[in-house]
């Protein structure tokens, strides 16, 4: 890459992350999403487990509600953002203009992804406020290594779902579904075994499934190397990267021989 | 009357176009049902995992009418905050007619989309999860979900006629929806809760009408469970009145300082 095109890439990467942060800042559900909603789970979640006595499993419902929050917050935006670029009509503008769409998507997704962070924080405060759990973690490297790997992977997933709204209206509608599903699917909270074994490899598939065990074992101390598991993370995040590049060009290709976004 | 009911029928008419518009069938079945379906699993896992078999009867009994509840009072919300979006306020400020009755049949649709969510989720789930739950005895709880509707729809309309002048409506209705998931006793019962949770719970519309819907489904007579219909009913009323004194109040004052613009 020549190192004009490797500044402009970088140029419009940080234009894209700032940009979406000064929307994030003013957005009221990116704020429930993040400050709220996580405070919710955490007490559902860790609440159902200490009524069942289960008062071992707390750690677990916090990494795993804090996980949603992640996922929450970057699915969430990531329908929003095209959604956003529809309604005020620049859409269609920025993906006539020579700065490719997935490029903006990655840092406004991206953007997001390290703003929710925050609500894994919020998720361990609240356990520890709400339910005075002893909460600590053992292995603070290892639990910060997963957190990034996992956001970095997590924008890739969204980038994702991102070239799939650009030809849909129901981006909204999607996402309200897309939630649940890997939830359950990832033992966010909840935990795999109770889950039929047919729906093992669409777990072993996501990436909150991964990052789920790995904050697990980095927060609890139970893991052992962490290395093949923070491999799996960065391989499924290759792979988000290339399955959304070809779904962006697909998508980039009906657009352009359509003339239009409009029929979409 | 009669034009009373002309009014509550050309509401419902309009609610039932603007719900088939919102709603296609590849929305509706491809998105409204499973989204509805997950939700409620989700926390029924949640509650197996904690507590295995008796844990999961009770949360889906809880989670099968709480989708209900959440959608309703996420539609109610949007019936009031509509007008605004929908730049219909100032009709509705101009027309000689009641806007009660109109506003009344523009939620029908509504009302028939919670009952279907509640419907769907009882039959799908019991039988995936194998829970253990007696038809006819549910069946007999329809009255009361039917009232639970009722009731959880006044706090939208609430909440859309308190949030109209700003514009976090739908967040805080969305976000009480899931609260209510702890207050109203959905996953776990409000017994367990704290006492200071126990009191905003017995506030809120669904606490009383879930624990008779569990009671009815656990085989009690409609005279053992009257109490707390009857409290439901109570509670409905309070949220009806303060919904229909708060939308009037901001129709009142729109009109007297002309500022619909700002609603």
């Amino acid at each position: 890459m020549k190192m004009a095109n490797f500044r402009s890439t970088f140029r419009i990467l940080r234009n894209s992350v700032i940009l979406q942060m000064k929307s994030n800042v003013i957005s009221s559900d990116f704020i429930s999403t993040l400050f709220i909603q996580p405070v919710i789970f955490t007490i559902i979640s860790v609440g159902t487990y200490l009524y069942g006595n289960k008062p071992d499993f707390g750690l677990f419902a916090i990494t795993g509600t804090g996980l949603i929050a992640i996922w929450n917050n970057n699915l969430f935006t990531s329908g929003e953002i095209i959604r956003g670029e529809r309604r005020t009509g620049t859409l269609s503008l920025i993906m006539a203009t020579p700065s490719s769409l997935l490029l903006i998507l990655l840092g406004k997704s991206f953007a997001n992804a390290i703003t929710s962070v925050f609500a894994m924080g919020i998720t361990f405060l609240t356990g520890m406020l709400a339910f005075h759990l002893p909460i600590g973690i053992s292995n603070p490297l290892a639990f910060l290594i997963g957190l990034i790997l996992i956001i970095v992977s997590i924008t890739c997933l969204g980038l994702v779902f991102g070239s799939l709204f650009i030809l849909t209206r129901n981006a909204g509608e999607f996402v309200s579904v897309a939630n649940f599903p890997v939830y359950i699917l990832s033992g966010l909270s909840i935990p795999l075994t109770l889950l039929p074994l047919w729906t093992r490899p669409l777990s072993q598939f996501l990436t909150p499934t991964w990052g789920n065990i790995i904050l697990n074992e980095a927060a609890s101390g139970s893991g052992g190397n962490m290395l093949p598991n923070y491999l799996v993370i960065v391989g499924l995040s290759i792979i988000y990267l290339v399955i959304a590049r070809i779904l962006y060009k697909r998508v980039e290709y009906l657009a352009l021989r359509a003339g239009t976004l409009e029929q979409w | 009357m009669r034009t009373n009911l002309r009014l509550f029928w050309s509401g419902a008419r309009a609610s039932w176009a603007t719900y088939l518009v919102e709603l296609t069938p590849t929305v509706y079945f491809g998105f409204r049902i499973p989204r509805i379906l997950l939700q409620s699993l989700f926390f029924v896992l949640l509650a197996k995992a904690a507590g295995g078999e008796p844990f999961a009867r009770f949360a889906l009994i809880g989670n099968a009418i709480q989708i209900a509840v959440f959608m309703v009072m996420l539609s109610m919300e949007e019936v009031i905050e509509g007008e605004k979006w929908n730049d219909t306020f100032q009709y509705l400020i101009a027309a000689p007619a009641n806007w009660f009755p109109n506003m009344l049949g523009k939620s029908m649709s509504y009302y028939g989309d919670a009952l279907i969510a509640s419907a769907v989720t009882f039959s799908v789930l019991v039988p995936v999860l194998h829970v253990n739950i007696a038809f006819m005895n549910l069946m007999r709880s329809i009255p009361v979900i039917l009232i639970i509707i009722a009731s959880a729809s006044a706090l939208g309309w609430c909440i859309g006629a308190f949030s109209l002048p700003i514009r976090y409506g739908f967040m805080i209705c969305n976000l009480l929806a899931y609260a209510m998931i702890i207050f109203c006793g959905v996953n776990i019962p409000t017994s367990a809760l704290p006492p200071a949770v126990q009191i905003v719970g017995n506030l809120l519309p669904v606490t009383h009408g879930l624990q008779a819907v569990r009671a009815l489904v656990d085989g009690a007579t409609y005279a053992s469970v009257l109490p707390l219909i009857g409290k439901e009913i109570l509670i409905a009323l309070v949220y009806s009145a303060v919904a229909w004194l708060t939308f009037g109040y901001r129709l009142r004052v729109t009109r007297q300082r002309g500022t619909f613009e700002l609603v």
